[in-house]
């Protein structure tokens, strides 16, 4: 007896995993075989000798372990174990003055969970910090309950070292990104206005120095056992009397009811500034560390938050929407992709964001915590760039979560987020947020459809979008422009077929709305003109490599393909999609109307 | 409590709930990991690691399968990275201090305790031997006790690739094994 099969069945048999039919034929083969009952019977010796083997058991401490752990990684964004070099802790303190919502900064889950390597807990604390910081009552400040541990910047010239800003109001609800929850916007206090004034007074950016760094001493009783991670910097940033230190996490830092405040507020309205700047500083060190770099994400970065409902079977359609606009998928092997999550497999190899100038896109995986390294533009606020990452860190990092970064020339990814727009069953929402400091860029907002009360509107405008196009020969219909492909007649055909349309009667999503800003975006070049051989070339020809067909429509194109070589034509966006459960109310609407 | 009052309490904000849920499996996660790591301590992080993911993401935790099954396949991705990130493992002497076990060697049959020890320690032996894939799903199956289909949720494998794995698996070791497991046959 040698097939295969028929063994599976004994194996399968011996752990009662058979359909009676398939029990009848292995008791059949058992009592015809004697081959079949030797391996039944080895394999029940066999597992007696599992039976026999050592049960290991964990220490009674082990679960404290767990929380103690699981509380530092909140609040210092270190994964557990790694030795972190920075920790922050928030600590208890009865304060009913002080409406903090720190019940809902220790509560582990919803916004607050945190990953690393972007420190939104450590922005968290900020706000709570800083909420103590500017109460009317110094006095009440004193750390007598417990104190707020702000972990030092390590020491060492890998540290840009950095000074907040002026003018930074630290997570003010007004000064929240739009996509921030609702709950945090609640736990912060109205009177930022003040917080931000004061602000306004302290010094310009500037560095700290390096190796001012000076040990601080214990401020109170209670720090003196914890355990100090590392010096401060400058002290000239640090209060005169007051104290900022680390301290380990430890029990205590979750759970409801928690104050937080802050060591060094003795010093008073000055001495808090500067100690909350510190610690503003710090996260924004931080951030800009960036332990695990993926793509460098400026502020001109788009970030495009796609939902997707959670129940959702695969759908390859995001893949062809962007090969359909020219934006080439260059699996590493053969990988599928699915929508719902667009997580490889584990076995499947990592891609790495190899830098080329075509339009590709980098699909990653949540698991690794790939961090976005932040790079503040040239008079970028860096309060900006920070709230902005940390929400999108927060997003990435969940496990419902994934992400495509992408870099094509701008006009390709116009036309993905046209086609997104016009196909609203795609995904439950689409909102685009476009970068705080590049206004031109606000016009990426016209994309936006979201769940939530204005659904409908926008399904019905996605359709009305949707029915135009239909008269057109848009960009889905198109053939994909996979590099390795060679031009088609049928492209040429459709190009032909496109040319006589303008940019007047392209759809665009908020032709009603009457506002030309945002009524549609500025093409770098007519798409009419341009021929989708041309198009289809520019990422091959962008690298090097001439296409297999020219395409016939030289002539027509008002742009080479070298004019899609020059990076100042890219637009990186960061699509991230989250498996959602959709409203109950509305369905995206498909089909005809 | 069941585990879903202590994962919604955790959910409301009571970590002391999940510490529950950590003690309830904490030992049962350990020992498979011991098992499919070859290393108690690797295992003991790894557990550590899954307990502290699996709180900070337990929003995440759709309910379709039992908690175990979930923190069960977050603990195997952490195993999987933490294998990547170390050498190769354990000589028999190590394992002879890890599991109190002697090397396999003799021909005696396993028939009364001291033999079944003796087994014991030579199943483990050439578990150690097995590839990572064919000892995490034996592993599973005769020492964790999961059944096919949450094995197959676990390493997210159809199930019939989890049986026909688990018998190539099972096959290897009754080939490393046949002279303890047939000693009448040579």
């Amino acid at each position: 007896m040698n097939s295969i099969p028929d063994d599976e069945l004994i194996s399968a048999y011996l752990d009662n995993e058979l359909s009676e039919a398939e029990r009848a034929r292995v008791e059949s083969m058992l009592h015809e075989q004697p081959e079949a009952r030797q391996i039944l019977e080895d394999l029940r010796v066999l597992r007696s000798g599992f039976e026999g083997l050592k049960r290991h058991r964990l220490d009674d401490a082990f679960a404290e372990r767990v929380m103690r752990s699981a509380e530092r990684e909140l609040l210092a964004g270190d994964p557990p174990g790694a030795g972190a070099s920075a920790e922050l802790r928030l600590t208890s303190r009865d304060d009913a003055d002080r409406e903090v919502g720190s019940h809902r900064l220790s509560t582990p889950h919803g916004w607050q969970r945190l990953r690393r390597p972007l420190a939104w807990a450590g922005l968290a604390l900020a706000a709570g910090v800083l909420l103590m910081v500017f109460d009317r009552n110094p006095q009440g400040m004193a750390p007598q309950g417990g104190q707020v541990a702000v972990a030092p910047l390590p020491a060492g010239p890998a540290n840009a070292q950095w000074r907040a800003p002026d003018g930074i109001a630290p997570l003010a609800a007004d000064n929240l990104p739009a996509s921030a929850p609702r709950d945090l916007r609640e736990s912060l206090p109205a009177d930022r206005r003040e917080v931000r004034g004061k602000l306004a007074e302290q010094a310009p950016l500037d560095r700290l120095s390096a190796g001012a760094a000076a040990p601080p001493a214990p401020a109170a009783a209670k720090s003196s056992a914890m355990a100090r991670k590392s010096a401060l910097a400058a002290p000239s940033a640090v209060p005169a009397t007051g104290r900022l230190e680390s301290m380990p996490a430890g029990a205590g830092a979750l759970g409801g009811g928690k104050r937080a405040t802050i060591a060094g507020a003795r010093d008073g309205p000055a001495g808090e500034l500067r100690a909350a700047n510190v610690l503003f500083a710090y996260e924004l060190e931080r951030l800009q560390d960036g332990k695990l770099v993926a793509e460098p994400l400026d502020d001109k970065t788009l970030i495009v938050w796609c939902d997707v409902d959670k129940d959702v079977a695969d759908r390859p359609e995001f893949r062809q929407l962007l090969t359909s606009n020219g934006i080439a998928w260059e699996p590493d092997g053969d990988q599928s992709v699915k929508l719902n999550g667009l997580r490889a497999d584990k076995n499947e190899p990592k891609q790495q964001a190899a830098k080329t100038k075509s339009g590709r896109f980098q699909r990653s995986d949540p698991k690794d915590a790939a961090a976005v390294e932040l790079k503040p533009a040239e008079g970028a606020q860096p309060r900006d760039v920070l709230e902005r990452a940390q929400v999108v860190a927060e997003a990435l990092n969940q496990a419902d979560s994934d992400y495509v970064l992408l870099q094509a020339p701008a006009e390709q990814l116009q036309g993905v987020l046209e086609e997104l727009d016009r196909r609203p069953e795609l995904f439950l929402s689409v909102n685009v947020e476009p970068a705080p400091a590049a206004p031109e860029q606000q016009a990426y907002a016209a994309y936006n459809r979201g769940l939530g009360a204005n659904e409908q509107t926008q399904i019905e405008r996605a359709r009305k979008i949707a029915k135009q196009s239909q008269t057109l020969l848009g960009r889905a219909q198109r053939v994909t422009v996979l590099p390795q492909l060679e031009q088609q007649a049928g492209e040429e055909k459709a190009e032909e077929q496109l040319e006589g349309v303008t940019d007047a009667d392209r759809p665009t999503p908020d032709r009603q709305a009457g506002d030309n800003s945002r009524r549609r975006m500025k093409n770098p070049k007519p798409a009419a003109t341009e021929s989708l051989s041309e198009k289809a070339a520019a990422p091959l020809v962008a690298r090097g490599v001439k296409p297999a067909a020219k395409a016939k429509s030289d002539s027509q194109a008002t742009n080479t393909s070298a004019d899609f070589e020059t990076p100042a034509d890219y637009q990186q966006a960061l699509f991230i999609f989250r498996r959602v459960r959709p409203p109950a109310a509305a369905a995206p609407a498909k089909g005809d109307d | 409590m069941d585990d879903d009052q202590l994962i919604n309490e955790a959910l409301a904000g009571n970590s002391a709930s999940f510490g529950l849920l950590v003690r309830k499996y904490q030992d049962r996660l350990f020992n498979t990991l011991t098992h499919i790591m070859g290393s108690p301590e690797d295992a003991r992080d790894v557990a550590q690691d899954a307990f502290v993911k699996a709180f900070l993401k337990l929003e995440t935790f759709e309910r379709s399968s039992a908690f175990y099954t979930w923190l069960y396949r977050i603990a195997f991705n952490a195993a999987v990275s933490c294998k990547r990130r170390q050498k190769p493992t354990v000589s028999i002497d190590q394992q002879r201090e890890q599991w109190g076990q002697d090397p396999p060697g003799g021909d005696a049959p396993p028939e009364d305790r001291l033999e079944r020890q003796e087994l014991a320690g030579q199943v483990q032996t050439a578990l150690s031997r097995l590839s990572e894939e064919y000892r995490t799903i034996v592993v599973l199956r005769e020492i964790d006790g999961c059944d096919y289909e949450t094995i197959a949720e676990v390493l997210e494998l159809p199930v019939g690739t989890v049986r026909s794995r688990l018998h190539r698996a099972r096959l290897q070791l009754r080939a490393e094994l046949k002279q303890v497991l047939q000693p009448d046959h040579p």
